[in-house]
């Protein structure tokens, strides 16, 4: 270690500033994000949503399988908000299932793609050289793929329950998260950070877990936040193409291409379905819009 | 004879930004006579640029002007949007400080040239090209027919400069504006292409403005010169005068910081003090006085511009009493 | 660049083997795969009258895809008979070789995302333009917004508000078939938005940005209205790293095909493809994957060596900058 004594306790002091330093570089990030209008909007809808989501079986006020043969196709009302399909189902009810599938593949997808790819992206930009090289090439021929058709074909495979598709929707996606942390950690890599942390007797792992992970944090997030309304998404479009969940589970995609056969008579079977995903997506992106303000990342694309 | 190809009278100029309004140009009058050289120096900051992208009315819509303009009689800030571009690049053409940024990258080097001509529709597109690659040969661009479709990348900053003086010349105004047209290049191409402008300029007999540093250059180069100081003009005075009866003490101190080649080896001289910021607020005094050796009583009113003599003018309370006593 | 041009095609090489041998193993290991064709081939063999044909047809069968022979043999033939445009019989239809199906699919699905590029650019480039000369205007402001809104939602969700608004309520545009030119609006549309949000963005600050640079305000000096300076300046400048921001958006245009074709019921290619997954017709499936594959691999190295070709700094010297 050729660091002189001073050096490296001005570094130890910096580190320490730097950790120091995160309750109000919280608070000024939350002050850029705040800043952004549509950002808090979006963010409003999504806590609303996901709520909703996950309370399904309360909020939603009726079965979302029980047939009503006496209530067909009966237009919205103060009974059925959003009216009842051909099987005389709650609309309502069914969208908010829906939102639950939408919201399992989008949230437990990412979380896979996450773990993948803050592993793969940490490793070969941590460690740098040969493994680099390697985990790079793979994820540049898995960027290759055509990655929709892939997921069908990984559906065919593992079947179309929901785990199914989870894994089918994270399997091509976590390349991009790959890149964004390799990227991440590279940049730390040159700051002389972890010098002076390795100086300080951490380990290799000690350092990418305590270290590098929290200080590449602002992109990542970013990711994660444009990443789950696109996993809903390619969830949904495996609906659209008669490859997603099973029936009877709603399902957004699903709901959207049934609405469809009867258009013309019963368009709010489609429309309802499809304002509701419409409004989780974007919601979505107004909010990955306030975090990219937030981290000071605007134009870094 | 009498009638000034330029003559711009009380201008200002204030930029409003976020962070404040910025005073760059306050009060400026500046004449130019028909076929002669007019320098105006002064330090960075000082509004040198500023007075004459308002002059060609380039300025961003956020700045304000005030003042006249006279250009040929005509008050340029008072044309329409569409008379004034008839007159850019027609009637008077710029040059800028640096020719590799002020010129367009990925478009060729000709097909830029002749865009004065064609924007004036002065000539077809084949008669520009010819009158193009004639004029690159003349101003001393060897293989004219070939540079011609060169982008500027290929160019060294000497030949772009010169590149830039020919696209300006092309439609033969009557004034040309060279804002530092040397100060981004080597020396030894600096020599070049100044005698290429004053050449070019003997040749066609249209006035020239130089916006310049460098003192002796506008002594060599320029008829008359004008020194700017916190967006005013402190003194007019005929070349031939600056380096010997120069009367603002500004103007002293630049004289004195020009480093000699034969002189002492001592600490270069300098004004001290901070130049006068366009956002600070201004004195009611001499905006000078803070820098100002000979300061006296007197500074705290602001001097108007006292005439020394024929074409000689100063706005210094101490300059004027010398004369006068 | 010539070097470059070596090297980026030997990378697709390597990526289009990847590609083949994942998708081979993925399908072996799929259930009533090829280690189950002779289930398969016994399906037929029921289904059938004329057991001689069959026992012929699955004699043919086993030879063609080399059902016998080790896996590396079985893989190969599969992208052999796919390069050499020898693509065999399907399962589903087995008297209808591959390429005769993809010969009628895939102009379809070119056609549907040549139209949907072309008709993105177009947009992209007026809203591009009119929001950077209307800077931070309420035009602006609005323009954008719209683009945001493209980008965040898919295709089959911009279809299902284009087909109840045309197609339901003012019954302009048919919503389903394939008759004719007017059957393609809606279809077109559908890719063409989303694509629009990030390619308008992207216009509108590249544009924004030559026109704040220094030689703009050369233009001006030399007489240029706004119109010169936005159509003989900034347009060229900006629409070259335009792009770039097509040739990523290429593959999820391909992809947007899918379920724009289905939902339109557009025989192209992504039908076929959606149509051979849910019954598991593995050479169509095989074929249809590496097509893709291709097409995407090649647009992108297409656009590279586009952008190179345009940019005068990469064509004469081999590098940017
Ligand atoms: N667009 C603008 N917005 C705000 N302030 C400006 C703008 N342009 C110029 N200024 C300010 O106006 C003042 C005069 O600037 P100007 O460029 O005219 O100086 P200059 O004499 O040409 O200097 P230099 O020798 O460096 O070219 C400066 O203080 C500058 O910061
Ligand atoms: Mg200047």
């Amino acid at each position: 270690m050729a660091l002189k004594m001073e050096e490296l306790e001005d570094r130890q002091t910096r580190t320490y500033q730097i950790l120091s330093q995160r309750r109000s570089t919280f608070a000024l990030r939350w002050f850029r994000f705040r800043k952004n209008r549509l950002a808090v909007v979006g963010l409003v809808l999504v806590v609303l949503l996901v709520v909703a989501a996950v309370f399904a079986p309360i909020v939603a006020p009726y079965s979302y399988t029980k047939p009503n043969f006496l209530e067909t196709f009966k237009g919205p009302s103060a009974r059925h908000w959003f009216g009842t399909d051909s099987l005389g189902r709650d609309v309502f009810s069914r969208v908010i299932w829906a939102l639950r599938s939408a919201c399992i593949v989008g949230f437990g997808a990412e979380a896979v793609e996450l773990t993948v790819g803050l592993m793969i992206g940490a490793l070969a930009g941590y460690l740098g050289g040969l493994v680099d090289n390697i985990l790079m090439r793979i994820v540049d021929i898995v960027y290759a793929f055509p990655s929709f058709l892939f997921s069908i074909i990984l559906v065919m495979l593992l079947g179309h329950n929901i785990w199914a598709i989870l894994i089918a929707v994270s399997a091509t996606s976590w390349v991009g998260m790959a890149r964004v942390v390799r990227g991440q950690v590279m940049r730390l890599k040159q700051s002389g950070f972890i010098e002076s942390a390795r100086s300080m007797g951490a380990g290799n792992w000690r350092i990418i877990r305590r270290y590098l992970l929290p200080n590449s944090m602002g992109p990542v997030l970013v990711a994660v936040t444009f990443g789950i309304p696109a996993n809903m998404m390619t969830e949904a479009g495996l609906s659209v193409v008669g490859l997603g969940i099973e029936p009877p589970t709603p399902d957004l995609g699903q709901m959207i291409i049934d609405g469809q056969q009867a258009m013309f008579s019963y368009p709010y079977l489609m429309w309802t379905p499809a304002l509701l995903f419409a409004i989780t997506l974007i919601s979505f992106t107004f909010v990955g819009d306030g975090m990219r303000d937030a981290f000071d990342m605007k134009g870094k694309r | 004879m009498d009638h000034p190809v330029l003559h711009v009278r009380d201008l200002h100029v204030q930029f409003v930004t976020d962070t404040g309004t910025v005073n760059a140009v306050n009060g400026v009058n500046l004449q130019v006579k028909r076929g002669s050289t007019v320098g105006i120096v002064g330090e960075s900051g000082s509004g040198k640029s500023t007075t004459m992208m308002a002059v060609m009315r380039l300025l961003s819509t956020g700045a304000r002007i005030g003042g006249q303009v006279d250009f040929l009689g005509e008050n340029l800030l008072s044309l329409s949007k569409k008379q004034m571009r008839k007159i850019r690049g027609h009637r008077i053409s710029m040059i800028f400080q640096n020719p590799s940024t002020y010129l367009n990258p990925t478009k060729t080097i000709g097909k830029q040239m002749i865009e004065p001509l064609l924007y004036h529709h002065l000539a077809s597109p084949a008669e520009a090209r010819r009158r193009a690659v004639q004029l690159l040969g003349d101003i001393g661009i060897s293989n004219p027919e070939k540079r011609f479709d060169n982008y500027p990348f290929e160019f060294s900053g000497g030949m772009l400069q010169r590149m830039m003086i020919g696209m300006a010349l092309l439609s033969r105004p009557h004034l040309l504006i060279a804002d530092e047209p040397t100060t981004a290049l080597d020396v030894t191409v600096q020599a070049e292409i100044l005698w290429l402008l004053k050449k070019l300029q003997q040749e066609t007999g249209m006035a020239m403005v130089l916006v310049t540093h460098d003192l002796a250059v506008a002594a060599q180069v320029c008829d008359e010169i004008y020194v700017m100081y916190g967006g005013e003009m402190v003194e007019h005075l005929p070349s031939e005068m600056l380096l010997k009866s120069q009367a603002h003490p500004y103007l002293q101190g630049l004289i004195q910081s020009i480093p000699k080649l034969s002189g002492e080896k001592g600490r270069l001289p300098y004004i001290p003090g901070q130049p006068l910021g366009a956002s600070a607020n201004r004195p009611t005094g001499c905006i000078f006085a803070d820098r100002c050796a000979y300061r006296f009583e007197r500074c705290a009113e602001r001097p108007p511009l006292l005439q020394l003599g024929e074409r000689h003018e100063v706005a210094c309370w101490k300059a004027g009493a010398e004369v006068s006593v | 660049m010539l070097k470059y041009v070596v090297r980026r095609v030997l990378y697709m090489v390597i990526a289009f083997l990847a590609v083949s041998l994942v998708t081979y193993f993925l399908m072996k290991a799929a259930p009533g795969s090829f280690l189950a064709f002779n289930q398969f081939l016994g399906g037929i063999t029921a289904a059938s009258i004329n057991l001689g044909v069959t026992q012929q047809l699955m004699q043919e069968l086993v030879k063609e895809y080399h059902l016998n022979s080790p896996w590396y043999v079985q893989w190969w033939s599969y992208v052999w008979n796919f390069l050499s445009l020898h693509m065999g019989a399907s399962f589903e239809y087995p008297n209808t070789p591959t390429l005769s199906l993809i010969r009628q699919t895939f102009p379809i699905s070119v056609g549907l995302a040549l139209m949907s590029i072309t008709v993105a650019t177009v947009l992209s480039i007026i809203a591009g333009v009119v929001a950077a000369v209307r800077e931070n205007t309420w035009v602006d402001r609005g323009t954008m917004l719209v683009a945001i809104l493209g980008t965040a939602i898919p295709a089959y969700v911009i279809a299902v508000f284009l087909m109840l608004v045309f197609g339901v309520w003012l019954h302009w545009l048919p919503v389903l078939g394939f008759k004719g030119i007017q059957y393609y609006v809606l279809p077109v549309l559908s890719l063409a938005l989303p694509m629009i949000g990030s390619m308008g963005r992207y216009m509108r600050n590249s544009l924004m940005e030559t026109l704040h640079s220094e030689y703009i305000v050369t233009v001006y000096a030399k007489g240029g209205s706004l119109k010169n300076v936005v159509f003989g300046h900034g347009l060229r400048n900006s629409l070259l790293p335009l792009i770039t921001v097509v040739g990523p958006q290429l593959a999820s245009l391909m992809m947007g095909t899918v379920f724009i074709e289905n939902m339109f019921g557009i025989p192209g290619m992504a039908h076929l493809f959606t149509t051979a997954a849910s019954m598991r017709d593995y050479p169509l499936i095989m074929d249809s994957t590496l097509l893709y594959a291709l097409v995407i691999m090649g647009m992108n190295l297409i656009v590279d060596l586009v952008y190179g070709f345009l940019d005068p700094r990469i064509r004469k010297t081999g590098y940017a900058g």
